[in-house]
């Protein structure tokens, strides 16, 4: 399973490495803006995509919007913090599959992700 | 999650304890009520328990949680009316409403929450699986899932997408709104080709979020608007009826799903006939023959034809959404049968329910001055206490007995601190109240004498305490008035000395080192010296000698002496001689200060600094030698660390190069007579009063913190820089540092130069 994460925070990215690494998930890729990602998708096409909200350069929203319109049909899981959390709709009609506030606990993130290719692989 | 951001639980239990309240009360009332009444107080508690519940697992309150479900598990049954109301389930409800608080007061307290009585828990789970025990729809389903007469599914939905459900409804609503306008467009030839790509956008949206809220379903039903779009524009024109009214068709499954999700239930349609025929149309190919127009225009009419309704409504039993593909589904009247409202809408509905919360409450003020009276009874009190603690010192008691005595006269100390100063910040309050009124009082005045006048106000939001507040209201409309009315000139007269025609009255207010300064400005005709000073004279208040020596400030202060008045009218608004003489003796009362710059036709500057008797500010804590001193944090510019090479000395005075100027260095440990030692000037805290600035060197930054400033006799700081004191969290008085003096007063010697960067 290749795993995009986009995130402007190491520290968060390292976090949520750590735990796609404990869900067996080893082909990580990391990108620290929207513009980062979108420059690292021709050589990856990550298969699940962890995007946090709020980044320099261009945000979580418009990356996905992006991504969704250049065909893009992997899961997005929205990384939001809970003031955000009114503004996931926005996200959810850019496109994305599922969302997680933070802080979140491993656990959670884990239950997130397994629900969201569980998701996909049913559809 | 115990490292949850402590702000968060707070919130929490406080918003809990009123959930508990108002969940009190209504089980209490709920045991009489009838009928209506009693569905919508069974509501309302069943949302105080769930909100709790909700907040209570984000916070990972287990014990909380887990009780609080039981709690709404039985409460749901009887909201349900499937377990009667009686005394035997109220004990438990209200029985559980106690276990909640005390779970919460427990967790106020700072200790845990304990686990709910296992006998209550049983009788809870008795309550809730008496008579149907399939109500097991999960966290997302909680509330009616079991309504069976419900159209649809139960919607199983994790708890995060579930928070989002009311927001999808209201767009889905939207959506479904903005499309009976697109539709008309779309019949419209001129506007087709637009209204088709709007139909793409909208559907592309709804597509989206009914993935997202796993409505298989509905979107289903919403791909067709993108499939449709683009077909629409060259749709031969017997086709586009059809085509139409099944959009509409589309549209309405879109309200009756937005209508089922408040009741967090799916709608499941039989759409294969349904989508064939929108697909053939989308094609340009028209649908079977017989079918053609049969339609008559009315929506209802296209469910049943493309068999999307069948006659018979059964309900079903909460199988796979794929399994009842084929089983009928939503009537065209699909709004529930059932007034409950969802309850996972706590967003919503839990605020709306329990009383407004209170911010702020009014107290009358003689309540608060007989608190006040009591605080300084009891500081009274204390000192006599700590008296005590230092004769039993020499008394021959125990040592140890002596000993607790001290500890416990120490703690008593630090209370009362505290005390004092939680009651005085209540009494604080900014000076908008007072401000505030003048713009009304300067518009009158210049209505009655025709000026122009405009008043600015600036700091109005600076605190200070009550009294000072009211001994200020007088004398600033006094002095407002003077401005006014004596200060600023007519029109004609201010363009005559080519001003402008309006004259500007400046009012301002900011907290100063330890004082408050409210100055007010007028650009008016300002203060004549010899005017004053003669009719000084003339009133024997100085001799003509006496008044040769004086500066101009000094004689501008005679317009302070009772019955002075140099204006030639007497009018309604001034003149009288009597306000400035109230001026002087209220600002007197504050232990403030009043200083007057005037120039003639350039205005009039009147200038009154009142000490903080009781003031919070913000102060940057320092470490000289052995002690700790405040440095008022607005008169701090930066703080840098001084390097050998940046330091020179200069005339005998310690200087740095701070960027491009000199910055003239005041070497604390020397001028607090501190003991030297080998840390001294390791941080220069760069200190600026009205354009001066000085480098003060201080030993260590202990950090920023909110003081109380207590005045201090000047003879107790025999004349040292100081401002007054503060107490520290640990009880030490630190000395607030006078950053005025400091910053006027050059070192008096420049002593070794202190150089050694750390």
């Amino acid at each position: 399973m290749k795993v995009l994460l986009v995130d402007d925070s190491k520290t968060m990215r390292n976090i949520q490495k750590g735990i796609l690494a404990q869900l067996g998930y080893s082909q990580i890729e990391e990108a620290a803006d929207g513009l980062d990602a979108l420059s690292k998708l021709g050589a990856f096409s990550p298969e699940l995509l962890l995007v946090d909200w709020n980044m320099p350069n261009m945000d979580g929203l418009t990356f996905v919007k992006k991504y969704r319109a250049s065909g893009g049909a992997s899961p997005i899981i929205m990384v939001t913090t809970e003031a955000e959390k009114v503004r996931v709709v926005e996200a959810i009609k850019a496109g994305v599959n599922n969302y997680v506030v933070k802080p979140f606990t491993p656990d959670v993130l884990a239950e997130r992700i397994k629900e969201t290719l569980a998701r996909v692989t049913a559809a | 999650m115990s490292d949850m951001d402590p702000s968060l639980i707070q919130d929490f239990l406080t918003e809990a304890g009123e959930l508990i309240e108002q969940l009190d009360a209504d089980l209490v009332k709920l045991e009489t009520a009838e009928g209506d009444e009693l569905t919508e107080l069974c509501n309302s508690c069943f949302r105080g328990l769930h909100t709790i519940k909700g907040a209570a697992s984000f916070l990972g309150l287990t014990a909380v949680t887990t009780f609080a479900h039981a709690a709404e598990d039985a409460l749901n049954k009887m909201r349900k009316g499937e377990v009667p109301v009686t005394t035997e389930v109220m004990d438990a409800m209200l029985r559980s409403a106690d276990v909640v608080r005390d779970q919460i007061d427990a967790l106020s307290g700072g200790g845990e929450a304990a686990e709910g009585p296992a006998d209550l828990i049983d009788t809870l789970h008795r309550i809730a699986n008496a008579q149907a025990d399939d109500d097991d729809a999960g966290e997302a389903a909680a509330g009616p899932a079991a309504d069976h007469d419900a159209p649809g599914v139960p919607l199983e939905l994790p708890a995060q997408k579930a928070d989002l459900l009311e927001f999808m409804v209201q767009d889905l609503r939207d959506y479904a709104d903005q499309l009976d306008e697109v539709f008309g467009q779309v019949a419209n030839d001129a506007t087709r080709e637009e209204a088709a790509a709007q139909l793409a956008e909208i559907g592309d949206n709804m597509v989206k979020t009914a993935e997202f809220f796993e409505l298989d379903h509905l979107s289903r039903v919403v791909s067709l608007f993108v499939t449709t779009a683009p077909s629409l524009n060259d749709c031969p024109g017997d086709l586009l009826p059809e085509l139409l009214i099944r959009l509409q068709a589309a549209q309405r499954l879109i309200h009756d799903q937005a209508a089922a999700l408040e009741n967090q239930r799916a709608l499941t349609w039989s759409l294969d006939t349904f989508v064939e025929r929108i697909t053939r149309l989308s094609g340009h190919t028209q649908i079977e023959e017989q079918f053609v127009g049969l339609h008559d225009n009315v929506v209802d009419n296209v469910l049943a034809l493309d068999e999307i309704v069948k006659d018979t409504y059964e309900p079903v039993e909460a199988p796979p959404a794929e399994a009842t593909a084929d089983q009928t589904g939503a009537g065209a009247d699909a709004p529930s049968a059932e007034p409950t409202p969802a309850a996972d809408k706590k967003k919503e509905d839990a605020p709306a329910n329990k009383p407004a919360v209170e911010q702020t409450i009014r107290v009358e003020v003689g309540r608060l001055e007989s608190l006040l009276n009591l605080v300084g009874q009891l500081v009274l009190n204390k000192n006599r206490v700590l008296g005590l603690t230092r004769t039993l010192k020499d008394a021959s008691i125990p040592a140890e007995l002596n000993e607790e005595f001290t500890a416990a006269a120490g703690e008593l100390d630090h209370l009362m601190g505290e005390l004092q100063v939680g009651v005085m910040r209540t009494r604080m309050q900014p000076l908008a109240k007072l401000f505030d009124r003048y713009p009304r009082v300067i518009r009158d005045i210049a209505r009655q004498t025709d000026k122009k006048i405009d008043l600015l106000i600036e700091g109005k939001d600076t605190e200070v305490d009550k009294s000072v507040l009211e001994n200020l209201a007088d004398p600033l409309v006094h002095i407002l008035r003077n401005s006014a009315d004596h200060g600023v000139e007519p029109p004609a007269d201010r363009l005559a000395k080519s001003k402008p025609e309006t004259g500007v009255i400046k009012l301002t207010a900011e907290h100063q080192g330890s004082h408050v300064r409210v100055a007010i400005a007028d650009d008016g005709k300002g203060l004549d010296p010899k005017v004053i000073g003669g009719k000084a004279v003339e009133r024997g208040l100085v001799s003509p000698e006496q008044l040769d020596k004086m500066n101009d400030s000094d004689i501008f202060r005679f317009i302070f002496e009772a019955g002075f008045s140099t204006a030639k009218q007497v009018s309604d608004l001034s003149g009288r001689g009597v306000g400035m003489d109230v001026v002087r003796t209220n600002i007197q009362k504050l232990n403030g200060t009043i200083n007057i710059d005037s120039a003639v036709d350039r205005g009039t500057t009147i200038e009154i600094l009142i000490p903080l008797t009781v003031a919070i500010m913000p102060a940057m804590v320092v470490g000289v030698g052995r002690h700790l001193y405040s440095v008022p944090l607005q008169s701090i510019i930066e703080i840098v660390r001084p390097e050998t090479e940046q330091v020179h000395t200069v005339k005998g005075h310690q200087v740095m190069r701070l960027r491009d100027s000199v910055l003239p260095l005041v070497n604390m440990q020397e001028r607090l007579n501190e003991e030297r030692n080998d840390h001294g000037g390791r941080f220069a805290v760069v200190v600026a009063v009205g354009g001066q600035s000085a480098g003060l060197l201080v030993d260590k930054l202990v950090g920023q913190q909110e003081i109380v400033i207590k005045p201090l006799d000047d003879g107790y700081t025999q004349g040292g820089p100081f401002s007054g004191a503060t107490i520290q969290d640990d009880g030490e008085v630190s000395l607030i540092l006078d950053v005025t003096q400091l910053v006027r007063q050059p070192p008096a010697s420049a002593g070794p130069p202190e150089t050694r960067a750390a």
